[in-house]
């Protein structure tokens, strides 16, 4: 990148204009930056979700509209039990990402706070897991549970006279065992931010706490937890929002299986679009997805103003 | 004992026995939390140096007890793993490059220049950064095969991942929050002074930069390392495999051994990466806000 701009200095033209014609210029130079960056949103980004919202209402020959058809799709898919049982999983992981990943975090975070002892180790090695890409997290875990004499866990178990379970490929046991290992992955960056939110609690505040007779339980209750519940609802509907996204964990691990059990809606409308070639129906999963994610979004900005107001 | 509590216990709780006995609980209970976060890992690396004989004994031994460097470089030799890592580097390197540049001058023009409707453009980036890449991903494929406008298939080439990469929301915000740190008075100086907007950017912000140049590279080459979707559906020819690609791809064919060190192969550049540079990493993490 070159300087371009000729200096203004020495020019003595009417100051508003001048002004004027420097808002333009600034203006002008502006969209010139941003515009690498608008460029990759726009063929990635926004272009995809605005035709697939437009594909979403019409049949498709190959990724090409053929004809409208209003609510078909959508029709199509709601008639469809597949996708309320990935829905419905999503219920389920949910139900299992929500105690373990949002209250794991703030119980570390509380802890790992107090400590004098190795507290920089100790934080070192919580983050560790999420710098670990995804799908080596998952293909780990999957080895892990291994469902055969040979997998560590069923190892393990034996050693202490236990019988072996079938792990992944048990439908009862897939997606929390799944939520597991998407857990042990996310849980450290959750607490790093928690941490650094309790770094704002006054101590004079615990000081007086603790004269005023206030046990440590009293203390966590009165003090720590109000002050971290704004960050605390900003992270759950982050969780939620995460639920709605899960795609490469699933597939992985099981593939979706066993016999569907652990399908999620992404990994369903991945098989609409790439092993079944409906990408019409596709586009209507993804737009239902995309506003369940919007409404979700909405919320989250809501509670972060809320959060900033109330820092202010 | 300094006094370097600034939790909820004070130093004087401290000096109770019952306090005391809560602190070593509490202390015990983070040290299980860490031991769970790291045991995998240290699996993965000590059992994939066991010889073949003991990693298939019955029963398996958990603790190992032979280690062999040479298994790494057996399997490093003979899945030819320095293609897959120069692939990823390749596509890391074009990333960060793209990823910085571009992320970082959006993050300066919505920071600091605020041309007209960039509130529209900020609010488009913002809803986007909850929407994953994969939600749109039939008619993102389309625009891979068809590049709009110029019509040309991308498949097998690195431009669309290294576009993917120039347009992350998180970055932007993280850039963002930076520049608003640096007082616009210091800009209305330079300007007074008679410098144009891109000496200015090139002269005062870039050396200011700095350090968040560098959270975003940290963040970057992590995030093109780790990349699964988009170069899976991208690199079809296997010599352009990336290595969590080729991970992916074999993952249901090789036997457990020869799997647990190409995971290692995998995580260990990133682990030394985040030893090294762990102050980086959380800062990234915290949205950016890193002080020079």
């Amino acid at each position: 990148m070159r300087d371009m701009t000729t200096n203004p200095v020495g020019n003595k033209p009417k100051r508003i204009l001048k002004s004027a014609g420097k808002s333009i210029r600034k203006d002008y130079i502006a969209y010139l930056m941003i515009a690498p960056a608008i460029i990759c949103y726009l063929v990635y980004l926004w272009q995809p979700i605005f035709s697939g919202i437009m594909l979403s209402f019409y049949k498709t020959q190959g990724f090409e509209k053929a004809s409208f058809v209003g609510m078909k799709n959508y029709i199509t898919i709601l008639k469809d039990p597949l996708f309320y049982k990935a829905l419905g999983n999503s219920a389920k992981y949910t139900l299992w990402s929500l105690p373990i990943e949002s209250i794991m975090p703030i119980v570390l975070a509380v802890f790992i706070n107090e400590i004098v002892h190795g507290k920089k180790l100790f934080t070192t090695i919580v983050y560790l897991p999420c710098m670990i890409p995804g799908i080596v997290a998952s293909v780990m875990w999957k080895i892990m549970f291994d469902p055969s004499d040979a997998g560590l866990f069923n190892t393990i178990i034996e050693r202490f006279g236990g019988t072996p379970l079938a792990w992944l490929q048990d439908p009862r046991l897939t997606i929390m065992l799944i939520v597991i290992s998407i857990a042990w992955a996310g849980i450290g960056s959750k607490t790093i931010l928690y941490i650094a939110n309790l770094q704002s609690v006054s101590t004079d505040l615990y000081e007086a706490a603790s004269l005023d007779g206030a046990g440590f339980w009293s203390r966590v209750r009165h003090i720590t937890l109000p002050h971290m519940s704004g960050l605390m609802k900003m992270l759950i509907v982050m969780q939620i929002i995460g639920v709605f996204k899960i795609f490469q964990q699933p597939l992985t691990m099981t593939g979706g299986g066993p016999n569907n059990e652990s399908i999620t809606l992404m990994i369903y409308a991945y098989q609409k679009a790439f092993e079944y070639f409906r990408i019409d129906e596709s586009a209507a999963v993804s737009v239902m997805v995309m506003t369940i994610l919007i409404i979700f979004t909405v919320i989250y900005f809501n509670i972060t103003k809320a959060k900033e107001n109330n820092n202010q | 004992m300094k006094n370097n509590r600034n939790g909820i216990i004070t130093e004087i709780d401290y000096k109770t026995k019952k306090i005391k006995c809560l602190y070593w609980v509490l202390f015990a209970f983070v040290a299980i939390a860490c031991f769970i976060s790291i045991a995998p890992l240290l699996w993965v690396i000590v059992s994939a140096g066991k010889d073949l004989q003991e990693f298939y004994s019955v029963p398996p031994t958990i603790i190992p007890k032979s280690f062999h460097i040479s298994r790494f470089a057996e399997i490093w030799k003979q899945y030819n793993f320095k293609r897959y890592y120069i692939n990823t580097l390749i596509i890391a390197g074009g990333s960060i490059f793209v990823s910085v540049f571009s992320n970082g001058l959006a993050g300066y023009v919505i920071s600091k220049l605020k041309p007209k409707g960039i509130g529209i453009i900020f609010g488009l980036i913002l809803i986007t950064m909850m929407i994953p890449t994969s939600v749109a991903m039939a008619t993102t494929y389309k625009n891979i095969i068809d590049f709009p406008i110029l019509h040309v298939n991308l498949i097998n080439n690195i431009i669309p991942i290294l576009m993917m990469a120039g347009a992350n929301s998180f970055l932007i915000i993280v850039f963002k929050s930076f520049f608003d740190g640096i007082h616009d008075s210091y800009l209305e100086a330079a300007r007074l002074d008679g410098c144009g907007e891109l000496k200015l950017f090139l002269t005062v912000i870039v050396p200011l930069s700095k350090p968040i140049i560098f959270t975003g590279i940290i963040l970057s080459l992590t995030h093109a390392w780790g990349d699964f979707f988009w170069p899976f559906m991208i690199l079809r020819k296997q010599e352009l495999y990336t290595i969590i690609v080729q991970i992916y791809s074999i993952q249901d064919t090789m036997p457990t051994d020869t799997m647990l060190i190409m995971l290692t192969f995998a995580v260990l550049p990133l682990i030394i990466l985040y030893l090294c540079f762990q102050k980086y990493f959380m800062q990234g993490l915290a949205g950016g806000g890193v002080k020079g």
